[in-house]
């Protein structure tokens, strides 16, 4: 048991690796080290009867980088500056909107479908990039880890909606297109945006971010109305 | 192994900027994650020139390149949340692939839209001149 729960650590680093390693070889979403990672940590902790919770105790370091991957969206932040400031009344409308969209649509279907309320509470920073999410969840006392798995989807679920989104809006612009990959599909939307070149991929960057700022200005003041609902 | 030489030192320093972060949020009693506070903190001080983006460049990189190990001790913990591989599993790919839709489409019309409200704008004043 100690051998074990002392090798956590290790035993994920060695297996990100090795996933990274299989993923070039074969491409795609299901030998994403995002999945294929996870997967093989829990077969281990199956295998060896080793508890979530010390698990997590050993290799909580991790966990703490998600606070420093946080402060390095500065960097980012500070390179798109002069795009959001040019653009700022554009930016910030369509990502508010977009956010409280999320924040709304997210908890009344939860409910409407009955996942029930730590689900729902959940589901709001689900629009944000992961790492924020993470904390945001567990600032207003929801789960990180489904919120986690929330975030995921969402992402895979908005890159293959996309183009059938661009499509059907009309959207030709890419500072719009840009703008709705990173708020829709955070970070691997933002891939996408790249694609479509410089000005879609900055503004999708400063989508994820000044998105995912903006959602926590939304959550704070619809959190307490959010609360007497469910309860 | 050079990249990693010169990412390290910058890491430490996102890592202050972190704590700092953190510490404000303890000591103010804020809700906000320290972490957003510390991301605030950074970018004021890239803004004054306080801290160089050459200093912290090459560690926010690797960091954003490795990003997934990060996640993964978090996603692990769907162990916690065994109702998530049955038929409410589906349910949530549907609230996932509803929600994300509306919120792509709306924030992709609105900025479409204002684009074009302020480029018919530009046109007017042209014209009025």
């Amino acid at each position: 048991m100690i051998a074990w729960s002392v090798c956590s650590l290790p035993l994920t680093v060695l297996f990100y690796w090795l996933s990274k390693r299989i993923n070039r070889r074969r491409p795609g979403l299901l030998f994403s080290p995002a999945v294929l990672t996870p997967a093989a940590v829990i077969g281990v902790l199956a295998v060896s009867g080793l508890p979530y919770e010390v698990y997590i105790e050993n290799a909580s370091i991790l966990h703490e980088m998600l606070g420093v991957v946080t402060v390095a969206f500065a960097v980012p932040l500070y390179r798109n500056w002069p795009i959001l400031a040019a653009n700022w009344q554009i930016i910030i409308l369509s990502l508010a909107a977009g956010s409280l969209v999320s924040i709304i649509a997210g908890v009344s279907t939860t409910m409407l479908v009955g996942l029930g309320e730590t689900a729902a509470i959940s589901v709001i920073p689900r629009s944000v990039t992961m790492p924020i999410a993470v904390s945001l969840s567990q600032a207003i006392g929801g789960v990180p880890s489904l919120t986690a798995v929330f975030c995921m989807l969402t992402s895979y679920a908005g890159v293959f909606m996309a183009p059938m989104i661009i499509k059907r809006c009309a959207l030709n612009r890419p500072e719009s297109i840009g703008l709705m990959y990173g708020m829709g599909a955070h970070v691997l939307g933002m891939v996408k945006a790249f694609e479509r070149g410089d000005l879609a991929g900055s503004s999708s960057t400063l989508a994820v971010i000044a998105g995912a700022l903006i959602s926590v200005v939304w959550v704070f003041l619809l959190l307490p109305a959010i609360q007497m609902w469910l309860a | 192994m050079k990249k990693w030489l010169q990412a390290i030192p910058q890491m430490l320093l996102l890592l202050l900027f972190s704590w700092l972060g953190k510490t404000v949020a303890a000591v103010f009693h804020l809700h906000v994650p320290g972490s957003l506070i510390g991301m605030m903190l950074l970018f004021v001080a890239l803004q004054a020139g306080w801290v160089r983006l050459t200093w912290v460049e090459a560690g926010a990189a690797l960091l954003f390149g490795e990003m997934i190990l990060f996640f993964v001790p978090t996603i692990v913990g769907i162990v916690q949340v065994p109702w998530l591989l049955g038929t409410k599993g589906l349910l949530v790919l549907l609230v996932v692939l509803s929600g994300t839709a509306l919120v792509m489409v709306s924030t992709g019309v609105i900025a479409e839209r204002l684009h074009r409200m302020r480029e018919g704008k530009r046109r007017d004043c042209v014209e009025r001149v």
